[in-house]
């Protein structure tokens, strides 16, 4: 019929903003379309089934018996496959339920929630079990790329889409956040074993900030040097700081970890434990990438 | 595909249980180049047989599987051993060991022959894969400059300085008192001894200085001096430290120099019986103080002595025409630095900086002691240290996890090189055994523990983990224990989020001598860890 590529996106568990988010490039987008067969996308079009095709986005970690078995049948049907978004690429927000056994979960959300009145945990043949751990989709079958980003910015976004069609992976950079973000430094260029400020903050208990400045000299955990760079320092130009979507960079295999390395040396380690989520700040979007408990 | 010998030592020198070395030996035929089992490792026809078979296989790396490292560079035969495999061509950077002897053989005397061998295997496992990891270092050959820092005023800083100018080499004196400090029995031969000092232009004696700052290697070392408050760097070959008995006094010369503690507090020697002034640094001698219980006369005569032997190691040394260093160095991957300055802020050496027309931080080769703290903090992973790479720390872990057997209690032991790995040696040297799960792993200092690792040694299924670094204060790269502590802090809080007791990780602070401490630290680590795996699960 056509010599376009097919291109379909599909969602796991997830929130469907990558998918919002490719519907953001606008009419940047009827470029893209342009060039390909779209079989599917469900913000776009009304398709049950699965087809086949030559590139899939996926978006959404595997959460579920559901997902599992969606993925294989993707696998296998399609050429390129490329994870969308961080819950694909790391296991995303959804990820964070791997600090908790199910059963804990399920007890919270249905029985123990402050809301909660009578409360029953839901069962029935239609209800898709959850497995023990979220899963990032590369941890199920193999991926031939990642487009990272809680969403990828749209202007990553059909960057990475481009280069598909032109047979390549999306571009992924090699550099930590700190490389875009053009903050200024000041304690942090001189050696000396105190940390750079005398405790930690939430951005909201700042009354001003400054924009201009590194946020870590502020005391703000910010997770940028930890994280890869490509999201164009979004957060941080509007002063806010990085939270990590874009997951640890090439060289690091656990961007908590190395965080916390890096951290230990510039704000008060004391401060940073009373704040009592140093593992939250630290895996927000790739807790299930790290730990790949069985 | 670099070509490895393999070279075991059959250990005479211990008695008591062993396992067939013979039959672990040849299980290896077709993992290395060469493959081969020495009576004795450090005899004159092992090292001959060592240096042809470097030749005619054209080896890039050794292993060598029997004694420690330490005890290997800590000893004159062993000092002569790595020196000829050097010579005949393998880079200082590609000769690694198995530490059979101290931490397996002589560490578990009652194990069957089955663990020992299991562990054998695994220590040798993670020297050989070190192979295929480590690079080969850059090395730098320079003529030395022929001045000498000598820092101290009793008898054997004169002394010392005394034989130095005599044989033409320019010396300065510094310490922080007004003026001389010895003992009045021996004044008038040593004022004789001082006026033939200062009357040579090749001598300078400063009152009230302190050294502060010490960066460079033998051959050529940049010293700061401060005077009253003013400040000022000058360039020595070598540097003695001949103090003697004020040791206490120059607390912060001692991690300036990286020299050791011995029980008392006061500096030790790289091997105190027969390279008695050297320190663990090349180009770095020292004067031990004198055993207090000795007549005055004897002491005397032990800190000149010591003063002709410290000063004859330093005239050897610089009177060589040339010296060679090994650029052991932290690497930077410029197209993965994102110029966070990480790394400058925690370089307790001022070694890193950033090139703000390069776009990336750089390394001083000469002020950079690889001690790896800037490869853990960098948060983009940018760096990689050339003696200890991440990819080989994460390399012995899974080796190790192979190795374990579930039911035994495994703990994953890193061991920083200047004092808890000799720890362990010691233990194994002194008789005081320790339980076999525990695998060491030496890391270059406390600061080069990466929270990632310990997060995989956890998640591969270890029981517990073994932080081994120096006691407060002492550590040679000044900064590496405070920041594995603040580290620690922060893991803590992660492994518990996970579900892993965080009482699982422990920190041991320990000196390169309690051998005895670090056995029984271990034992109660898997004690504690046993209770705890019973009882609450994890």
């Amino acid at each position: 019929m056509t010599a376009k590529p097919r291109l379909a996106i599909f969602a796991l568990t997830g929130c469907s903003g990558c998918q919002i988010a490719l519907v953001d490039l606008k009419a940047e987008l009827l470029e893209v379309l342009e060039k390909v067969a779209l079989t599917k996308c469900s913000t776009l079009m009304d398709i049950k089934e699965f087809p086949e095709a030559d590139i899939t986005l996926l978006e959404g970690c595997v959460a579920s018996e559901k997902d599992v078995a969606a993925v294989r049948q993707i696998r296998n049907r399609t050429g390129k496959l490329i994870p969308m978004g961080s819950c694909a690429c790391f296991g995303g927000i959804p990820g964070m339920r791997n600090f908790f056994p199910v059963e804990a979960i399920m007890r919270r959300s249905f029985l123990e929630s402050e809301s909660t009145v009578d409360g029953r945990i839901p069962v029935g043949p239609r209800l898709p079990a959850l497995i023990p751990h979220v899963r990032p989709v590369d941890q199920v079958v193999p991926v031939e790329g990642y487009i990272p980003g809680c969403p990828p910015t749209t202007t990553y976004l059909r960057a990475g889409l481009l280069n598909l069609l032109e047979g390549k992976a999306p571009d992924l950079s090699d550099k930590n956040l700190c490389s875009q973000c053009g903050r200024n430094h000041k304690k942090m260029t001189t050696t000396d074993f105190e940390f750079i400020t005398e405790t930690t903050f939430a951005p909201c208990e700042l009354e001003e900030i400054d924009a201009t400045l590194c946020f870590l000299e502020q005391g703000v955990p910010c997770l940028g040097l930890a994280t890869r760079a490509g999201c164009e320092a979004s957060c941080l130009k509007g002063n806010l700081p990085c939270r990590g979507c874009m997951g640890p960079t090439t060289d690091a295999f656990d961007q908590g970890a190395k965080w916390v390395n890096a951290l230990a040396s510039l704000l008060p380690a004391g401060s940073l434990s009373l704040m009592d989520d140093v593992p939250g700040l630290g895996y927000r979007f790739t807790l299930s990438m790290s730990a790949k408990q069985k | 595909m670099k070509k490895v010998g393999l070279f075991f030592c059959q250990a005479p020198c211990i008695e008591g249980p062993k396992f067939d070395l013979q039959y672990l030996a040849d299980s290896y035929q077709d993992s290395a180049a060469t493959v081969h089992v020495f009576h004795e490792m450090l005899s004159r026809s092992s090292i001959d047989t060592m240096v042809r078979l470097i030749s005619t296989h054209k080896l890039d790396a050794v292993v060598l599987a029997g004694c420690s490292p330490e005890f290997i560079k800590s000893t004159i035969g062993g000092e002569a051993l790595l020196e000829e495999l050097m010579s005949s061509g393998v880079n200082p950077n590609m000769i690694f060991h198995a530490n059979l002897r101290e931490q397996c053989l002589l560490a578990h005397p009652k194990a069957t022959e089955e663990v020992l061998f299991r562990k054998a295997r695994a220590l040798t496992d993670v020297a050989l894969a070190s192979a295929s990891i480590y690079k080969p270092c850059e090395v730098i050959d320079e003529p030395p400059h022929r001045k000498v820092l000598v820092v101290g005023a009793g008898e054997a800083a004169l002394l010392a300085a005394y034989h130095l100018v005599r044989n033409n080499l320019r010396v300065n004196i510094v310490h922080p008192f007004d003026d001389w400090r010895y003992a009045s029995e021996y004044r008038s031969d040593m004022n004789l001894s001082r006026t033939k000092l200062e009357g040579s232009h090749l001598f300078n004696f400063r009152t009230a200085t302190e050294v502060i700052d010490v960066a460079g290697w033998a051959g050529d070392y940049e010293v700061t001096l401060t005077r009253e408050g003013e400040s000022a760097k000058e360039r020595y070959g070598a540097i003695i430290a001949a103090v003697g008995k004020d040791y206490p006094v120059f607390q912060h010369l001692w991690s300036l120099l990286q020299i050791d503690f011995n029980a008392d507090g006061a500096p030790q020697a790289r091997n105190q019986h027969t390279l008695a002034t050297r320190s663990a640094v090349n180009g770095i001698s020292i004067v031990l103080p004198s055993n207090a219980a000795l007549s005055t006369d004897d002491q005397f005569r032990d800190q000149s002595l010591q003063a002709g032997s410290a000063a004859m190691d330093i005239m050897t040394l610089l009177y060589a025409p040339w010296m060679r260093h090994n650029v052991a160095v932290s690497r930077v991957a410029s197209n993965e630095c994102g110029l966070c300055r990480t790394c400058t802020k925690v370089c307790a050496f001022n070694a890193c900086s950033i090139d703000e027309r390069l776009k990336t931080s750089i390394v001083d080769i000469r002020r950079c002691k690889s001690c790896g703290n800037c490869v853990v903090a960098c948060p983009a992973g940018a760096r990689d240290l050339i003696t200890n790479p991440t990819g080989h720390i994460s390399k012995a872990i899974e080796i190790f996890q192979r190795a374990r057997k579930p039911e035994e209690t495994n703990i994953m032991a890193f061991l920083c090189a200047g004092c808890a790995y000799r720890a362990a040696d010691a233990a194994g040297m002194d008789g005081h055994p320790y339980p076999a799960g525990l695998y060491p792993l030496k890391v270059v200092c406390g600061g080069r523990v990466d929270m990632q690792h310990i997060l995989q040694a956890f998640e591969t299924g270890f029981d517990g983990v073994l932080l081994g670094c120096c006691r407060e204060g002492h550590c040679h790269n000044l900064v590496g224990h405070l920041y594995l502590d603040r580290r620690v802090v922060l893991i803590r809080n992660i492994l518990e989020s996970r579900g892993i007791n965080p009482e699982r990780l422990r920190i041991l602070d320990i000196s390169p001598h309690e051998g005895e401490l670090f056995a029984k630290a271990a034992g109660e680590f898997t004690e504690e860890i046993q209770r705890m795996t019973k009882g609450e699960g994890r």
